[in-house]
């Protein structure tokens, strides 16, 4: 009885319930969609600074991330090559040696990371091979060739086939210089990258570095990345207590932090959104509510409890709210689903806000079931709780008092 | 007749006190929240442009053509005592800093990094920007002999320097010679400049031109203007005076921070758009059934010879009120709001690192603006107006007598 009363005054109350429904479902809609976007944009910039350079996890002495100075490298790196071998959850990894030294071009000088890579291994653990823009990447059995990016390229003005002279430090703090030809040179997008990165054969560098079997870190990929926290923990747990094994979310903290306010304050701003619709359902269902005052109070003498009078007036609210929240999920949900796999393209954004991490015009949404539930529960709920203090109000009044509201 | 309608709209909204209520805390929260928000927003882009301007650019910067291309010593400007005679006699101009810049390699006994090696004049750049403010640690100092130096306060995290430790720097002087200098760390600065933060160190002017082997050079000149309005005047002086020379405002130098803040000024207006839009729905609700259930009460009006203008002149007015009401007490907590974020400031330190990465401050201020009220006046205005629209075309449709009679409603 309650429904056929609850649905009887749904249509009758033709106003009141297609706003309701128009607002929720509009809503509903704007919220998934807008949330989709926030996180497609900022799974975008993480992906970008994980994929292309730094990975999806490491291994380092304890002290490296606080300190990453030639006193907290890895000094048996075979160690822990082995280690990682014998990892079955470990899809590739590799080392690196990273160091710091000062790049000479005919005219010019920059400070600049050199970085020792087995290239064979990079392919599936960073961007570096994909991202050649001229010349070649490097090889396995190469020796003084340099691989450079594209900003680098242009402030110590060297094209293929220049010499660039280096001069940094050996890990015996003695004078490490050699001269190098530029081989390849790259372009991921990532501008401050880009503009202060050279990568050289590792086995080349430790002999200039004398860093042989010495590595700054390993970087490496698990089969299953969605599961990273579990596998980082499992692998830290099988490495001796002097090393870590630490996963993106710690490595690009700031970053991670950065998206987090970011969201913090866009969430912010559509809850004042939010709760004007709040208000909005509010008013709507408490006009509608008190018109039918006479009627409620008409229902009460008749028998009916205030108890039923509150299960009648919420079945109303579900009733519309389940539907615009179904319909407005619907909707929104595809949406966030064609826009995850056709992003959005801006045209120029990338340029724009290349010294920000963006490398890529296209933004994808962020599809994902989990985030389009909380979503649409969050607009279900702000429905429920408009209606919350109409019915308590038209609760309050006696049979009679009802029935003689004017 | 005014005075009437005026009396009769004041007396209906309290007829049905909680209805208007809800409209006058819809418009008073929405309002409150929207204005600190605008002030937050507004005042965190603020921040970035005005330590742009003090830590680096000033209102308009002088660099010689092509350098900021190629940034090397070859395209410099040389002969500075020309110039600062050339700016003395411009009247704008309030203070200036010459700067000679390069860049090289930064090394500790442990560890090196590229970096960026700056000759400044300490008290030019008090004068300035207040460059002495932005010291976290240590002291605004050279020591004697100018033998120490001021690190940004990410390098120096990088390095983990601290007070008196030592720093090499190695670079390519104005021949090609690879030379380098050393030198101990008197000061630490956090400026919000990611720029000078995570790449500069700050030496004596004297002590750079020796280790470059430059005289009377410099690779920016920066000026401070007297009154902002003068910005382009000057600027169009200084090309006229300066023909060789680059000479550029802060936003064109930083024109990212201009998007920005166009940007974040699109967002508020669309915000507010969006917001009384739908509050507008919220005070349509109130309205339409304020009048339908009046119907009668304005059919006898009307019968009994009372000008329609009247009628919708207390329904404008009554509207009108819950939006004033409304406005006064959300600009009055959004005042509160936004004189608790500007002078106490949002504290966000335990986002630091965060922020830092884009030059946000951790403890963020807001901006109070006479236009954010005058804004949004307006929105609460057309929103009022937007909501009675449709129930004054319902009124005036009606046929006073039938309606009376009960006949029609």
């Amino acid at each position: 009885m309650l429904f056929s009363l609850a649905f009887r005054n749904i249509v009758k109350s033709k106003g009141r319930s297609i706003i309701t429904l128009l607002l929720s479902t509009f809503t509903t809609m704007f919220f998934i969609v807008y949330v989709a976007f926030l996180d497609g944009s900022h799974h975008q910039f993480i992906k970008s600074s994980v994929e292309i350079y730094t990975g999806y996890a490491h291994v380092n002495l304890k002290e490296y991330r606080d300190d990453s100075s030639y006193d907290n490298l890895i000094e048996d790196a075979n160690s822990i090559e082995q280690i990682l071998k014998n990892d079955t959850t470990i899809k590739e990894y590799s080392p690196r040696f990273e160091t710091y030294a000062l790049l000479s071009g005919d005219e010019k000088s920059v400070g600049s990371m050199i970085v020792g890579i087995i290239p064979s291994r990079e392919g599936s653990l960073s961007k570096l091979p994909s991202s050649l823009m001229k010349g070649e990447y490097l090889s396995d059995d190469d020796e003084n060739v340099i691989y450079i990016g594209s900003e680098l390229a242009k402030r110590l003005k060297v094209d293929i086939g220049s010499e660039i002279a280096m001069v940094g430090s050996s890990i015996d703090y003695s004078i490490a210089a050699d001269l190098f030809t530029v081989k390849g040179i790259f372009k991921t997008g990532l501008f401050e990258f880009d503009s202060q990165s050279a990568f050289v054969n590792k086995t080349y560098l430790d002999t200039v570095m004398l860093s042989e079997n010495i590595a700054s870190y390993f970087t490496l990929n698990f089969h299953d990345n969605d599961q990273i926290d579990k596998m980082t923990a499992n692998l830290d747990a099988s490495l001796t207590l002097e090393y870590e094994a630490v996963n993106w979310k710690t490595l690009l903290s700031a970053l991670v932090q950065a998206m987090l306010v970011d969201s913090i304050f866009n969430y912010i701003s559509i809850s004042i959104f939010f709760l004007v619709i709040f208000f909005v359902i509010m008013i709507f269902s408490y006009v509608n509510i008190y018109t039918r005052a006479r009627e409620i109070g008409l229902l009460r003498a008749l028998g009916l409890t205030s108890k039923d009078i509150f299960g009648m007036l919420l079945v109303e609210i579900l009733i519309l709210a389940t539907v615009s929240i179904v319909v407005g999920t619907i909707i929104g949900a595809s949406i966030a689903y064609y826009y995850e796999l056709n992003p959005i393209v801006i045209s120029g954004i990338a340029e724009t806000y290349k010294e920000y991490g963006v490398v890529s015009d296209e933004i994808p949404m962020n599809f994902n079931l989990f985030t389009i539930a909380w979503n649409a529960l969050t607009i279900f709920m702000l429905n429920l709780a408009a209606i919350v203090y109409p019915i308590t109000k038209i609760n309050k009044l006696t049979a009679m008092e009802a029935m003689r509201y004017v | 007749m005014f005075n009437i309608s005026r009396h009769l709209a004041w007396l209906s909204i309290w007829r049905r006190k909680t209805r208007s209520l809800m409209v006058i805390t819809m418009i008073m929260l929405s309002l409150s929240g929207l204005l600190g928000l605008q002030g937050l927003y507004d005042g965190m882009i603020s921040h970035m442009i005005n330590t742009s301007i003090r830590s680096d650019a000033g209102e308009i910067s002088l660099y010689a053509k092509e350098y900021r291309l190629h940034k090397s010593l070859d395209q410099r400007i040389s002969t500075v005592s020309n110039f600062e005679k050339i700016l003395s006699e411009v009247e704008g101009i309030d203070a200036y800093a010459i700067r000679l810049e390069q860049e090289g390699l930064a090394a500790t006994a442990h560890k090196s990094l590229g970096a960026k090696l700056k000759g400044i004049s300490l008290k030019n750049e008090k004068e300035f920007g207040g460059l002495d403010t932005f010291i976290t640690q240590g002291e605004y100092s050279f020591g004697k002999d100018d033998k120490k130096a001021l690190i940004g306060s990410a390098l120096a995290k990088k390095f983990n320097l601290t007070i008196g430790n030592r720093l090499i720097f190695t670079a390519q002087d104005a021949s090609g010679e690879i030379n380098s200098i050393s030198f101990r760390i008197s000061g630490i600065l956090k400026t919000g400049n990611t720029s000078l933060d995570e790449h500069t160190v700050f030496i004596s002017m004297e002590k750079i031109v020796k280790f470059l082997d430059l005289q009377q050079s410099a690779t920016q000149i920066a000026l401070r203007v007297k009154e902002g309005e003068d910005i382009k005047q000057v600027q169009k002086e200084l090309k006229t005076m300066l023909p060789d020379t680059e000479v550029l405002r802060w936003d064109e130098l930083y024109p990212l921070l201009i998007q920005m803040q166009e940007l974040m000024n699109i967002f508020n207006l669309a915000s507010y758009a969006i917001v009384f839009i739908v509050a507008a729905l919220g005070i349509f609700g109130v309205m339409l059934v304020s009048v339908l259930e009046r119907m009668r009460e304005f059919s006898i009006m009307l019968a009994i010879g009372t000008p329609y203008k009247t009628v919708r002149n207390q329904i404008i007015m009554e509207a009108s009120f819950l939006g004033l009401i409304g406005y006064m007490a959300g600009a009055f907590l959004g005042w509160l709001l936004l004189l608790y974020m500007s002078t106490e400031g949002i504290d966000m330190r335990s986002f630091e690192a965060g922020l830092e990465l884009y030059g946000y401050s951790a403890v963020m201020y807001a901006n109070m603006h006479l236009y954010y009220f005058f804004q949004a006046f307006f929105a609460v205005f057309f929103a009022t107006l937007l909501s009675v629209v449709w129930p004054l075309l319902k009124l005036k449709k009606i046929k006073p007598i039938q309606v009376i009679q009960g006949k029609m409603l």
